[in-house]
């Protein structure tokens, strides 16, 4: 075979990947999760299912665009590495409408999470009423999302026009609707470097300053007297450390199910551990950074909200959330070895992506509960039926686009001399 | 430092041919060749084929250290002088993370010059050079007596070397 035909051969397996197990692994999940929150609604204590509803929301949410901003951050900062593993960080875009739709959810049950609906916090003017929150929120989303859809199609378009001719009737229509006037000649090609050149750092700022505003109306809003500039931020990179957490396993996954592991290498492995690695404690740096001045002001209605969690029947569950995306990722991922290595690469990556779903629970359910943390099957039934909604999404992408792309594949080939 | 050895030194313009020459020079079971390079090369690196150095060992030692020193200086001087400020208690951990981090990239960082310093010195060979070789041009010099030059030269022009050169 000459190198056109091995390469050909490595983007058909990227093309007709096995969506079999997702999918259905993914309806089950979404029936079951979907089931236990209906049944919650219906029971005698809605609040816990809207509670856990809205840590879903933020967590699923999050990574999604989280993953998406990492392509973004590629493509300003021209790395080329990432190549083979772009679409499999891309691919969570298919989750953002499932995710509007949840927004739109979450505000039936309003009553049960936001406090200043019943409590009217004048200290903060008109900002926290219902309308307001809820189209600003709603303008946050969109806007984020369909910048974030646009970039991943642009950065699709030369993938699809390459592999057109391969795929079924149904997939070619969806393509060739897709491609728009994509013609595969060079000026187009060139268009369409431009235009994901430019989208990309528009939509890092406004990923910043959108999901600023999600951090402080939804998180933050709910112990509505207490305020941190910085949250905004410790929100967002949070979410960016779980996208490449996500794409972590991801990549582990597909390596597996497509047999890359000749284009997926240990360089590969490195990069990401070694990013993890660093926004674990970037991570811990905005924490910190928020702690310190809080703990020096010494001002009630601040110390209040840290305080609350830090010490008490949150103290096990805050503990556990520092030990999970901080110290046990620090002390597993500092070494070469264990980034290289797929098995313990997956283990550290999934532990932080879990100690960030605990994050988000620290943060939003100690400021709506008289007692501690609770656990049971309304936590995990609806996490499961986001997880499944998740799954069924990233699946039907996956089972439509193609997840390798050519050109990025092979760029990176050139330019990492595999 | 021992004297000068005497030897072949060649030129090369091609990263890819100086590579091809250090993989053969291996391959014939030469040692203690030294190759010159303008830059840092990736390439050059994996054909030469070091072992990991050793200065990150000087950096984790030096960024303990740091730490270490961080917490026990700002903690020993509170208990030492104390001065109660702000109704905070006089052995504050929470301030103190600052200097601990900051020491701790100090340490790190001048421990990692101390390291590089320590094992350049400690690894360096003596032999003859070109300052072209801190230009544009990859430089190998490969010790020999000067009666067993001939299949070496022929090794290394016949992988792309522009210049070859007894040194003596």
């Amino acid at each position: 075979m000459t190198t056109a035909e091995q390469r050909l051969e490595i983007y058909k397996r990227g093309l007709n990947v096995p969506t079999q197990g997702l999918l259905v692994a993914g309806a089950v999940l979404a029936v079951v999760g979907i089931a236990v929150f209906v049944m919650l609604l219906l029971g005698d204590d809605p609040g816990r299912a809207w509670r856990m509803f809205l840590v879903d929301f933020l967590f699923f949410t999050g990574f999604s665009v989280g993953a998406i901003i990492f392509v973004a951050t590629q493509k300003i900062a021209k790395g080329h590495w990432s190549g083979p593993i772009i679409r499999f960080a891309e691919a969570t875009v298919a989750f953002l409408p499932i995710s509007l739709v949840c927004f739109l959810v979450l505000f039936l049950g309003k009553h049960y999470l936001f406090p200043w609906i019943e409590h009217p916090t004048p200290a903060r003017g008109n900002w926290l009423t219902v309308s307001w929150v809820f189209w600003r929120d709603l303008l946050a989303l969109l806007s984020v999302f369909v910048v974030s859809a646009a970039f991943v199609l642009t950065d699709m378009k030369p993938d699809m026009y390459e592999l057109k001719d391969h795929v079924s009737d149904r997939r070619r229509r969806v393509f060739e609707r897709l491609l728009g006037g994509y013609d595969g000649s060079e000026e187009a090609l060139a268009k369409v470097e431009h235009r994901v050149h430019w989208l990309a750092p528009l939509l890092c700022i406004l990923y910043a300053y959108m999901f600023t505003v999600l951090g402080f109306d939804l998180i933050m809003s709910l112990a509505p007297y207490w305020l941190s500039n910085l949250f905004g931020a410790f929100f967002f990179m949070g979410a960016f450390l779980t996208g490449l957490t996500m794409l972590a396993m991801m990549m582990v996954y597909w390596r597996k199910q497509l047999n890359l592991e000749d284009v997926i290498d240990v360089h590969d492995f490195h990069d990401l551990g070694k990013l993890i690695f660093g926004f674990s404690i970037f991570w811990t740096y905005l924490m910190f950074s928020q702690f310190l001045v809080i703990w020096y002001g010494n001002l009630p209605e601040e110390t209040s909200f840290p305080f609350y969690r830090f010490w008490g029947e949150w103290r096990a569950l805050a503990i556990t959330v520092g030990l999970m995306v901080f110290l046990i990722p620090f002390w597993g991922l500092i070494w070469v070895k264990s980034k290289i290595t797929p098995f313990t690469f997956t283990l550290f990556a999934a532990i932080s992506f879990v100690g960030v779903w605990l994050e988000r629970y620290l943060l939003v359910q100690p400021s709506l509960i008289e007692h501690g943390p609770e656990f049971g099957l309304p936590e995990f039934g609806i996490t499961l039926g986001f997880l499944g909604l998740f799954l069924l999404a990233y699946g039907m992408f996956a089972r439509t686009f193609p997840m390798l792309s050519p050109r990025l594949t092979a760029k990176a080939m050139v330019v990492t001399h595999h | 430092m021992s004297r000068q050895k005497s030897g072949v030194l060649a030129a090369f313009r091609q990263v890819d041919a100086a590579t091809d020459a250090i993989k053969a020079l291996k391959e014939l079971g030469h040692k203690d060749f030294i190759v010159y390079t303008p830059v840092p090369n990736v390439e050059v690196a994996a054909a030469i084929g070091h072992k990991v150095s050793s200065v990150r060992v000087w950096t984790l030692i030096g960024g303990l250290l740091g730490v270490t020193t961080g917490f026990a200086m700002t903690l020993w001087m509170s208990y030492d002088y104390p001065i109660v400020v702000g109704g905070k208690p006089l052995g504050s951990i929470v301030p103190y993370v600052v200097i601990g981090f900051e020491l701790t990239i100090l340490f790190g960082a001048l421990a990692t010059l101390a390291g590089v310093a320590f094992n350049a010195w400690k690894t360096n060979q003596p032999g003859p050079f070109d300052p072209r070789f801190t230009n544009d041009t990859i430089g190998i010099f490969v010790p020999c007596e000067e009666d067993r030059t001939g299949p070496i030269e022929e090794l290394l022009t016949s992988n792309g070397a522009t210049e070859v050169r007894y040194e003596s």
